[in-house]
């Protein structure tokens, strides 16, 4: 139960940082760092697939739902949540993954939380600006565009699960 | 039909993908309708309100340049304003070459320091020498009387406080034009004493007292309270209660008043003093 409290928690604060701060941050035409996907990295290891699935597709929904642009992100998202087991499944590394726990760099150390982030960003990143566009004109400056912001992203989670876990 | 289902229930979690991915696709093509549609319906404004507060608190953070424009524009307006310009005889018209003649200029100033615990307080502006300031102008608040300048530095001026007890200043009843002289007694800072108003005087709750222009410190016609309470009876004079308009634990922004002929009319009352 507390668990469940906590996720609501931790999405109605990525939401907030999400359209507060970082919506709002103009790094470049290039960099648009989307760090609510640290929801979807976040979920439980062993969670039923069927649930990281909707749970990505209300992560994205809502974050549609304040950016103005139906779809676009929810598309992102389900995208993402679809290839985290596959993701987890190619990520196994020698350190032992506990299915009931939450991914951490304390649990799973540093390396394997930036390898599994990057991978899940990526993803959803390339998804998204694609989606955005919504066309094949531009492509090498949409790829640079999903290349930049998900070092971002990915720079941004790390920073905040390291601050997390230092708690 | 069976193996259908079979198929379905083994593939659940790509159904599904393909399910949630179709609306989300179905969202992203009939984006035009969307808004007036499922958006307001289903979240019935929620996300347009957060929204509307995220850049509330984005114009909370341009409060300070506001504040110092509004400041700087009701500074030009009271300029502006009649009681503030007086009109020049018409021989000097000929010789100044103008038609209005400025009495008052009014500063903006920023309270940079304020004491109203003490019996004696004073506060600090962030005007000084630099901008003109220099001892015996007036300071007022958006809302009225605040107090006068008493130290001037390069940059800082200190003015007394309406709360201190050397605070005196002519004033008068707005409505009947009796005049007394108002102080401040040292015990709550909000209320003021008016004294020296004549038995005779019609005095009732809610009256406006407002500065009479008898001293060469303020203005005429500053806000400086509204009485409170039935008058007192002593001696020959009512002392009336005097709430202050202005909250003086809450300046923030002042405007110095500097007048342009204090010099002169104080030159001329010293030189008949002794009539």
């Amino acid at each position: 139960m507390s668990k469940t409290i906590k996720y609501i928690t931790l999405f109605a604060g990525l939401m907030l940082l999400q359209i507060l701060l970082f919506n709002n941050i103009q790094f470049s035409g290039y960099i648009n760092p989307y760090v609510y996907v640290m929801f979807i990295i976040m979920l439980p290891l062993g969670m039923p697939e069927w649930l990281v699935l909707l749970l990505s597709f209300l992560t994205g929904f809502t974050v549609d739902m304040f950016c103005g642009t139906p779809g676009v992100h929810t598309a992102a998202t389900v995208m993402a949540g679809f290839a985290r087991p596959y993701i987890l499944s190619l990520n196994i590394t020698s350190e032992a993954i506990s299915p009931s726990s939450t991914p951490s760099i304390k649990n799973n150390g540093i390396r394997w939380f930036i390898v599994f982030t990057f991978s899940i960003v990526i993803i959803h990143h390339l998804t998204l600006f694609y989606v955005e566009v919504f066309r094949f004109a531009g492509f090498f400056r949409t790829l640079l565009r999903a290349l930049l912001s998900t070092v971002f992203t990915t720079f941004f989670i790390v920073i905040m699960e390291l601050f997390r876990s230092r708690r | 039909m069976r193996r259908l289902l079979d198929f379905l229930i083994r593939h659940l979690n790509f159904v599904l993908f393909l399910v949630l991915e179709g609306i989300a696709l179905i969202m992203l093509s009939s984006s035009h309708n969307y808004h007036n549609s499922v958006a307001e319906n289903i979240f019935g404004g929620v996300a347009a309100r957060i929204n509307n507060s995220a850049e509330n608190i984005r114009s909370f953070t341009r409060l300070r340049q506001v504040n110092r424009q509004l400041a700087y524009e009701n500074a030009m307006l009271h300029q502006k304003l009649e009681g503030t310009v007086k009109v020049a005889p018409a021989t000097e018209v000929k010789v100044n070459d103008t038609i209005n003649k400025l009495y008052y200029t009014y500063i903006t100033a920023k309270v940079v320091n304020n004491s109203t615990n003490k019996q004696k307080n004073t506060f600090t502006l962030d005007r000084g020498l630099s901008s003109g300031i220099t001892n015996g102008m007036a300071v007022v608040s958006p809302d009225g009387m605040a107090g006068v300048i008493i130290a001037t530095s390069q940059n800082f001026s200190v003015a007394m406080s309406v709360l201190n007890l050397n605070f005196k200043q002519s004033v008068r009843l707005a409505r009947t034009k009796y005049f007394g002289s108002m102080s401040w007694p040292g015990k709550n800072y909000r209320y003021a004493e008016v004294t020296e108003i004549p038995h005779h005087a019609d005095v009732v709750e809610g009256d406006t007292v407002v500065t009479s222009g008898y001293s060469a410190l303020f203005p005429e016609n500053i806000m400086v309270g509204t009485v409170e309470g039935a008058p007192v009876e002593g001696g020959d004079f009512l002392t009336l209660k005097v709430k202050l308009s202005t909250d003086m634990k809450r300046l923030t922004y002042v405007y110095i008043i500097k007048d342009h002929y204090k010099g002169e009319r104080l030159g001329l009352e010293a030189g008949t003093d002794n009539e």
